[in-house]
């Protein structure tokens, strides 16, 4: 994880119902942040970037970047986030500065997949130099999410005065009341195997049903290498036996892989960026996670599921 | 993969896996008459005296001179045992040299190049060579591939078995007739011409031991501080950190190292693993 030492994350939301609002309050924020000589960073909807840009004039050296193209999923964004952090270090720059405002989507899953995303970035972060400011368009968005952005941010912003949330919970705690949304997939799978310690038999006939899918250039050979460290993982927990799945649906690819272990006790696995150390401990699925569109894990009394898919 | 025995360049070397008289006395017979119609010096490294006379008996049927060979020295055969561990000592670095001296002299002498086939079934299976065998193969090919030298590797199926071979297999860049390409070694290290290393094939969590053991034995024989990953067909979190470390050890050495052939998603898992910021290397 990025991390200075003595600094700490503020990650507000700033629930706004007006465009007038918007800019009053973000505008002083990124300036302020400038003034500070802070790096400041709007991400957001064409039409905010362009009332954030008209107010702040053409001089202001704020970088401009669409939601769209920042908040692709919620694993990647939080290494768009390391990445941009670890920049802004090495550059020099005391702090960086975000406005940022999520593509929530229209499902409950993508609603859930965004909040959960929300409250890993207070862990993920913890120790940044980071504020970033959550935009929730109180006019568009449903009362379950303007909700979960109360239980997902410490603080919320105003702007004359930030005050506590006295909703939040600890994410870990949050992670636990927002399960990770599952994957659902129906028929028969095209391939099931039993997989052992050799790699030739399952890796090859994974690869093989992949590559038959007609996915962008790269992705194949990205998913089988997510799904080769969600098995390596679940050979280790799993007595060194495990049974994998895979599906071939509408959306794309889904693989199944599923051991008799207890599963994975920390909420934040695979979400938290590796450090700077060879330690290996939990990168094999942050990999996975980055290597796929979505990653759901179940456990229960009889072994652990995880579910991966990736999309045409 | 090869299919044939004829037409190898010097620089070139082959593991060949075989289980039959037949396609050893063919294989070898073609092998050899290649290499002195090009004027090379050939040498034998028979597992016995009567492997030896076959050879000879072999080359003498198809019509090379082999006394004349012999007494010209351009034909030498030895036993492969006293070769390999002279004195019963199995000395990579002492091969290595002996490889060089070889060449050396045979160019002062007039030869155009080296040619040996070594038979090595035998030693697989001496506890001493096993687990240094595959390190020290790879450093034959290193060497091999800026000299003009042609090692065969012949492996006699009958001896040591098909999984013995892997590690040889793994090594060679050019393999020749194994039973069944799915026993293969799913990995590859290889020298290349420019005196760097190529990884090829797949390597993962249960592998990547393995190829750091092979890069850290050849990581003072390279001749240029270059991996080509482009044959790389899959590389898990743990072969990605073992080509980092492998890379950090090589910058170590040589100042900077290039990873030649990157693919994508090899700089894409590179860069989430951080391994850029940790690895003083050059991706191209």
């Amino acid at each position: 994880m990025a991390e200075l030492a003595g600094v700490q994350l503020e990650h507000d939301a700033f629930l706004y119902g007006s465009d007038e609002q918007l800019v009053t309050a973000m505008v002083p924020f990124l300036r302020e942040g400038l003034t500070r000589g802070d790096a400041a960073v709007a991400i957001t909807t064409p039409g905010n970037l362009a009332l954030l840009r008209d107010r702040l004039g053409a001089g202001a050296q704020v970088s401009y970047i669409e939601a769209a193209d920042w908040y692709v999923r919620p694993a990647a964004a939080i290494a768009q986030y390391d990445a941009a952090i670890r920049e802004l270090i090495d550059g020099g720059a005391p702090h960086l500065r975000v406005v940022g405002e999520l593509p929530f989507g229209s499902t409950a899953g993508e609603h859930a997949s965004w909040s959960r995303y929300e409250a890993i970035v207070n862990k993920a972060f913890e120790r940044a130099p980071l504020w970033v400011v959550c935009l929730y368009d109180t006019r568009a968005l449903p009362a379950q999410l303007i909700e979960a952005a109360r239980r997902t941010h410490p603080t919320l912003f105003a702007a004359r005065r930030r005050r506590q949330s006295a909703d939040y919970v600890e994410p870990a705690v949050l992670l636990g009341q927002i399960p990770e949304p599952g994957l659902p997939v129906a028929g028969l799978p095209r391939l099931q195997l039993r997989i052992d310690g050799d790699p030739r038999g399952w890796r090859h006939a994974v690869a093989g049903a992949v590559e038959a899918e007609d996915l962008r250039p790269g992705r194949a050979e990205e998913f089988l290498i997510a799904v080769g460290e969600v098995v390596a993982n679940a050979l280790g927990h799993g007595h060194g036996l495990a049974e994998l799945s895979l599906w071939s649906t509408d959306d794309g690819v889904v693989c199944a892989v599923r051991d008799d272990g207890p599963g994975v006790d920390d909420p934040f696995a695979g979400y938290l960026p590796p450090g700077d150390g060879d330690a290996a401990q939990g990168t094999g699925l942050w990999i996975a996670r980055q290597l796929s569109d979505t990653l759901a894990i179940e456990s229960g009394a009889d072994g652990t599921t995880v579910r991966l898919g990736i999309g045409r | 993969m090869l299919d044939r025995i004829a037409g190898l360049q010097t620089g070139d070397h082959v593991c060949w896996t075989y289980a039959t008289d037949a396609e050893h006395r063919q294989v070898l017979t073609t092998f050899f008459a290649e290499g002195v119609a090009r004027g090379e010096k050939v040498f034998y490294l028979a597992d016995d005296n009567a492997g030896a006379g076959r050879l000879l008996d072999a080359l003498g049927d198809e019509g090379q001179p082999v006394g004349r060979l012999q007494a010209s020295g351009q034909l030498v055969v030895k036993a492969a045992e006293e070769a390999y561990t002279p004195g019963g000592v199995f000395d990579p670095d002492a091969l290595l040299d002996l490889v060089r001296t070889w060449v050396e002299e045979a160019a002062r002498k007039g030869w155009t190049g080296v040619r040996g086939a070594g038979e090595v079934a035998r030693l697989l299976g001496r506890p001493d060579v096993e687990g240094r065998w595959g390190g020290y193969e790879l450093r034959v090919d290193v060497l091999a591939s800026r000299l003009p030298y042609t090692g065969l590797c012949c492996h006699d199926l009958r001896v040591c078995g098909t999984a013995a071979t892997l590690i040889s297999q793994a090594v060679h860049p050019l393999r020749l007739a194994p039973p069944d390409p799915d026993d293969g070694p799913l990995f590859g290290v290889h020298g290349t011409a420019g005196g760097g290393l190529e990884l090829a094939g797949e390597i993962d969590c249960w592998s990547a031991e393995e190829v750091r053991v092979l890069l850290a034995a050849v990581a003072g024989d390279l001749g240029e501080p270059v991996l080509d990953v482009s044959q790389l067909r899959f590389a898990d979190v743990a072969a990605m950190r073992m080509i980092g470390a492998a890379t950090r050890e090589l910058a170590r050495a040589h100042g900077s190292v290039e990873l030649a052939g990157t693919s994508p998603t090899f700089r894409k898992v590179w860069g989430l693993l951080r391994l850029d910021a940790q690895t003083p290397a050059e991706l191209n």
